[in-house]
């Protein structure tokens, strides 16, 4: 195990989410208080277009699929909703962080990227399937289900070119590798730092506990969501977060919890097939 | 010739002529082998008829050039599936060798489109 990495020492290093932009900080801000009006929020949204132009591609994409064309922030709001919208700025924050910080050369960041959508959409179909209906979390936990291994990569390049060789070389999870190297998995940093940046403690415990999920004590659906839709994606072969020799292996117990009829798989893999592009265009 | 909708389309079954719309785009060539994605696509569009060779299951999967992709991908994907076990790995690897061998059908040529004979 390599001593002196602590995750303290690793999270430190990265600037607090609140050096994302500062109309995302007084919309988040916004968006939990309940008395929030769409007025302001739209007054908000106005002054940060890039925003209001991702907002308004999310609400025209296959994401929603309304019939019709939505044309202002504000209509966007009233057909999605605050708290979906809140949930999918959460989303879109970390993104927009990760895919601004400097020093990522490890790994390919748009592949990197198509991984994570790829995820967030399998988790939102599985969840569809379970007639969950709340696809906005789903799709988001599985966006930034990955962001722990991108701190690796960044942070700690040639221990990760250690721990990928361990996991080649002997046949194991690349996580179990992490893990048996570092002394953590990418999976407990990216709870650490999602906790610290406050984000909703159904998210933060999912993807903490994505590689065990039987070990959550409140969130095992929603960590099973994830563990499922990370093998589907890598089994088929869509972007890469340093794994793309071998899928992720199962813990049996998530595949039983979710009951996903068997052939609803094949399901899953059209809508990859369908949606990802489209929504890498969101975003790229 | 009958109506496609009435037709029990099987994987394995051979166009036997090509197929039109019936605002007469091609969309399939004759000696093409029908696979499950083929048999989504035309349940979906406005296919009037089709004229189709019945091919037993056992000559599609004896298929020489299917069998030996099919071999390939699960060989391929059986390697990197080795960290999963169960039903799971039963379904993924046939959904994902079917995915597999379907991509590399469609980057084919036009003429040459899912005529894997």
């Amino acid at each position: 195990m390599t001593k002196n990495i602590t995750l303290d020492n690793l999270i430190t290093k990265l600037e607090p989410i609140s050096s994302i932009p500062e109309v995302v900080e007084k919309l988040k801000k916004e968006l939990n208080n309940p008395y929030a009006t769409i007025e302001v929020i739209d007054k908000i949204l106005k002054n940060d277009p890039n925003l209001t132009s991702l907002l308004l591609r999310i609400a025209n994409s296959s994401f929603y699929g309304f019939p019709k064309k939505v044309e202002t922030a504000s209509q966007a709001i009233r057909m999605i909703g605050i708290e979906q919208i809140r949930i999918l700025m959460l989303g879109v924050s970390v993104v927009d962080y990760f895919k601004n910080l400097d020093g990522f050369n490890c790994l390919d960041l748009r592949s990197f990227w198509e991984h994570s959508i790829a995820t967030g959409i399998a988790c939102k179909k599985i969840a569809s399937l379970r007639k969950d209906h709340n696809s906005e979390i789903y799709f988001v936990m599985g966006l930034i289900h990955a962001i722990g291994r991108m701190v690796f990569f960044m942070q700690i390049p040639d221990v990760m070119n250690i721990v990928t060789k361990k996991s080649q070389d002997e046949r194991i999870p690349l996580n179990t590798a992490e893990f048996e190297i570092i002394g953590f998995d990418n999976a407990e940093i990216a709870g650490e730092i999602l906790s610290k940046w406050k984000y909703p403690e159904k998210i933060v415990e999912a993807i903490r506990y994505q590689y065990y999920p039987s070990k959550s004590n409140d969130y095992r659906t929603e960590a099973s969501t994830i563990h499922i839709a990370n093998i589907i994606v890598h089994a088929a072969e869509i972007g890469d977060i340093g794994e793309s020799y071998q899928v992720p292996s199962l813990e049996s117990f998530s595949w039983k919890i979710l009951n996903i009829e068997k052939t609803k798989v094949p399901l899953i893999l059209e809508e990859l097939d369908n949606q990802v592009h489209k929504t890498m265009e969101l975003f790229f | 010739m009958p109506l496609v909708k009435t037709i029990n389309l099987t994987e394995g079954m051979l166009i036997d002529s090509p197929v039109s719309t019936s605002h007469g785009q091609l969309i399939l060539n004759k000696g093409t082998l029908i696979t499950k994605e083929i048999i989504k696509t035309l349940n979906i569009w406005d296919i009037e008829e089709v004229k189709i060779k019945e091919v037993s299951t056992k000559t599609f999967t004896n298929n020489p050039i299917f069998f030996e992709k099919k071999n390939k991908s699960l060989n391929y994907l059986h390697a990197k599936f080795h960290l999963l076990e169960g039903e799971l790995y039963e379904i993924l690897i046939d959904a994902c060798a079917e995915r597999i061998i379907n991509k590399d059908l469609k980057s084919k040529s036009n003429d040459q489109k899912y005529n894997i004979r």
